[in-house]
């Protein structure tokens, strides 16, 4: 077992994601500053009065508890994307057993490296604390230490990490207790005597001398998650980083559950206006967050917002098992894939835009091809027609007759079969197509182009060409 | 005097040497184009696969595409996709099927000016294609040397079908080729290729609907074509 703690220790200020310099604050004293704050001086604990005469400009906000909590849900789930054993450690912790995919991402450095971008996309900060015990990497995030000699990395750790009682604190400060190493150099029973007996068990979890079993992280069952925004966004294209957010939660959520999706909607909730939908469609199913991200950005980027946004919410709509993908063998050749492409042609042209063809058994020309959304995975077995064009026009273009004879572009034309009869679609009079009764001729133009013309009650007309 | 000959032959084994006559080779690959006459002319010996193909072609239904049809049976599954990309008319699927060409990896992306030429340099990214065709009438030497380059890294048939007036312009593609109906075969006028101009354009039997023989034998009088009645069940 290796676990990571990844420390959130910004999150109370930025899960309210304030414009700088800001804080969160509960009974007047500070809880979490934001980056330019602590620049400033701004510390934990310190009351707010003595705060706002450090930084005048400062925006305090009162803590959001159930907001931060439904935010480490939702980096518990962005966290799927790594692995699938996750604990929550409110308020602002989450541990990760890592020690089952470290040959996925290529070791332990490139691992760390993901997570600290992918927190840091989501404008958040982080610390790291790794060790084979989950008590002692949350111990550790308070160095940021990742080092693989956690035991000395551990001993020098002031006891303030463990969380005491502030007279708790005191007494060991009058005994000359400073670090971990002090603390673990004193029999276990004496610490017990003096200090609770839950003490000295915490710190036999911490080393691995006791179990200290983790309740993992349910992933839910539904992806349903809503993310309330600060102010209130009025151009479309700066809700993309409240949406990374959501979309990189809904990765984790389908790496963990091993599903894919298609289709996922994402929702915009207005002050007075009912809400718009925006789709976001794949050409494969995926959980790339890469991709989530991209189509997202196509559509954020061409929507023209009806009212300033409020909210926005994620829902994926219906996901589909989608089995990992293997690493390839022998050096097989990779052709590229196009799914993240065509999305991106379908974000910008039309999702009709881009498709694939299927023949469809009728008789008549015009409804014997069908666009599909993606090509059928198998060929259909030739079976030998009459000849046809690959060209079809969409509206078959009128020719004149001259003497009886069909011409085009004032020359006359040479038909080079007999008629081929089509009679068919009686069923539907009131269709678009309805009901044909033509005679089909192969013609050449002198110019050397070979036609697909026919005959009817009104005349000759050009349907298709022999490309 | 008798050393000449085979002084002469040393000299062309230099690799150094350049001679006139010959073409450069360039593209990454080459798909036989089935005319063993077309490919004893094109420098790679096949359609090149990389960089772009430019066919100026005088109106639709000359068999601006058949003359692509055996190059195009080759690609296996493994080879990628096959994109037609602002098609000049619907693609009658039937048809296509019927010829040998497999659906299942055959994509039709509906676009016109800048979002085809945009559509394709995306396609050509990819790295997924096998072959691309791309009808772009109006294209500028712009665009279109934005996708000899996306296309000249990759292994993809990249066709442009361009009218045939725009042969005076100048094209940044690496072969241009002219084609033009006739009455025995299909004359193809290669207007630029990586070697010397070719002085014939060359005549190829292309698969046809009918036998060309047809096409000759057909003398008949131009006669009114009778009319049949409709079936009266």
């Amino acid at each position: 077992m290796l676990w990571l703690a990844i420390h959130f220790f910004r999150l109370p200020v930025e899960v309210l994601a304030l414009p700088a310099p800001a804080a969160a604050i509960a009974q007047q004293r500070i809880i979490a500053a934001d980056t330019t704050a602590a620049e400033a001086g701004i510390r934990p604990g310190q009351r707010l009065a003595d705060a706002l005469a450090l930084l005048p400009g400062l925006r305090p906000h009162e803590r959001q508890a159930e907001r931060e909590l439904a935010a480490l849900e939702s980096l518990a789930c962005w966290a799927g994307n790594f692995t699938p054993t996750v604990s929550l450690a409110p308020p602002d912790t989450l541990l990760l057993e890592i020690g089952g995919c470290l040959q996925l991402f290529d070791g332990l450095e490139p691992l760390l490296g993901k997570i600290r971008d992918g927190g840091q996309s989501q404008g958040l900060s982080l610390r790291f604390g790794l060790a084979p015990t989950p008590l002692a990497a949350r111990w550790l995030t308070h160095a940021d230490s990742t080092t693989a000699h956690w035991q000395a990395a551990l001993a020098t750790l002031p006891v303030e990490v463990l969380g005491l009682k502030d007279a708790a604190e005191r007494r060991l400060h009058a005994l000359g207790l400073r670090t971990l190493a002090q603390l673990f150099a004193l029999p276990g029973a004496t610490v017990g005597h003096r200090f609770g007996k839950a003490l000295p068990l915490q710190l036999a979890r911490a080393r691995g001398e006791l179990p200290d079993p983790q309740p993992p992280f349910a992933f839910p069952e539904r992806f349903v998650q809503r993310l309330e925004l600060p102010a209130k966004v009025e151009v479309a294209d700066h809700l993309l980083f409240a949406a990374r957010r959501l979309l990189m939660a809904l990765a984790g959520w389908l790496q963990a559950r091993m599903l894919g999706i298609t289709t996922c909607t994402l929702v915009l909730d207005h002050e007075d206006i009912p809400a718009t939908h925006l789709p976001l469609g794949f050409a494969s199913p995926t959980r790339d967050a890469e991709r989530l991200i991209r189509v997202a950005r196509e559509q954020l980027e061409r929507h023209r917002l009806a009212a300033p946004v409020t909210e926005l919410h994620l829902h994926a709509d219906a996901p589909q098992a989608l089995a990992g993908s293997s690493v390839a063998l022998f050096g097989q050749q990779d052709t590229g894939n196009i799914a993240p492409v065509i999305e991106r042609l379908r974000a910008r042209l039309g999702d009709a835009a881009v498709h694939g063809l299927a023949v469809q058994d009728d008789h008549r020309p015009e409804c014997a091809t069908r666009a599909i959304p993606w090509p059928e995975p198998k060929d259909a077995p030739d079976t030998a027609s009459p000849p046809r064009p690959l060209w079809l026009q969409a509206k078959p273009q009128a020719l004149h007759e001259v003497a009886g004879r069909p011409t085009y572009a004032g020359a006359a034309l040479n038909l080079l079969t007999r008629a081929e009869r089509l009679e068919s679609g009686w069923w539907d009079q009131d269709e678009a197509t309805g009901d044909l009764r033509r005679d089909y001729f192969v013609a050449t133009t002198a110019q050397g182009a070979w036609l697909w013309i026919y005959r009817d009650a009104q005349g000759w007309w050009l349907h298709g060409q022999f490309a | 005097m008798s050393a000449t000959p085979a002084a002469l032959d040393d000299l062309l084994q230099r690799a150094d040497l350049w001679r006139g006559g010959a073409c450069a080779h360039h593209a990454e690959a080459a798909l036989g184009s089935g005319f063993a006459a077309l490919d004893a002319v094109l420098p790679d010996g096949g359609w090149p696969c990389g960089g772009l193909t430019e066919i100026l072609s005088g109106g639709l239904g000359i068999g601006e595409l058949s003359l692509f049809l055996p190059a195009l049976r080759q690609l296996d599954a493994d080879a990628g996709w096959i994109v037609i990309v602002a098609p000049p008319a619907q693609v009658h699927a039937p048809a296509w099927q019927s010829l040998g060409l497999p659906l299942s990896r055959l994509l039709v992306v509906e676009a016109e000016g800048a979002d085809a030429a945009w559509a394709c340099e995306q396609l050509l990214g990819s790295g997924a294609l096998a072959a691309l065709l791309v009808w772009l009438p109006t294209a500028d030497a712009r665009s279109l040397r934005r996708l000899q380059l996306a296309s000249s890294g990759t292994r993809c048939l990249s066709l442009v079908f361009r009218p045939e007036r725009v042969a005076n312009q100048p094209s940044p593609a690496p072969l241009r080729i002219a084609l033009r109906g006739s009455n025995t075969g299909l004359q193809l006028d290669i207007l630029k290729r990586r070697g010397p101009p070719l002085a014939q354009p060359i005549s190829l039997a292309i698969e046809r609907p009918l036998p060309w023989s047809r096409l000759v034998r057909r003398v008949r009088p131009a006669e009114p074509v009778p009319r049949r009645e409709p079936h009266v069940a």
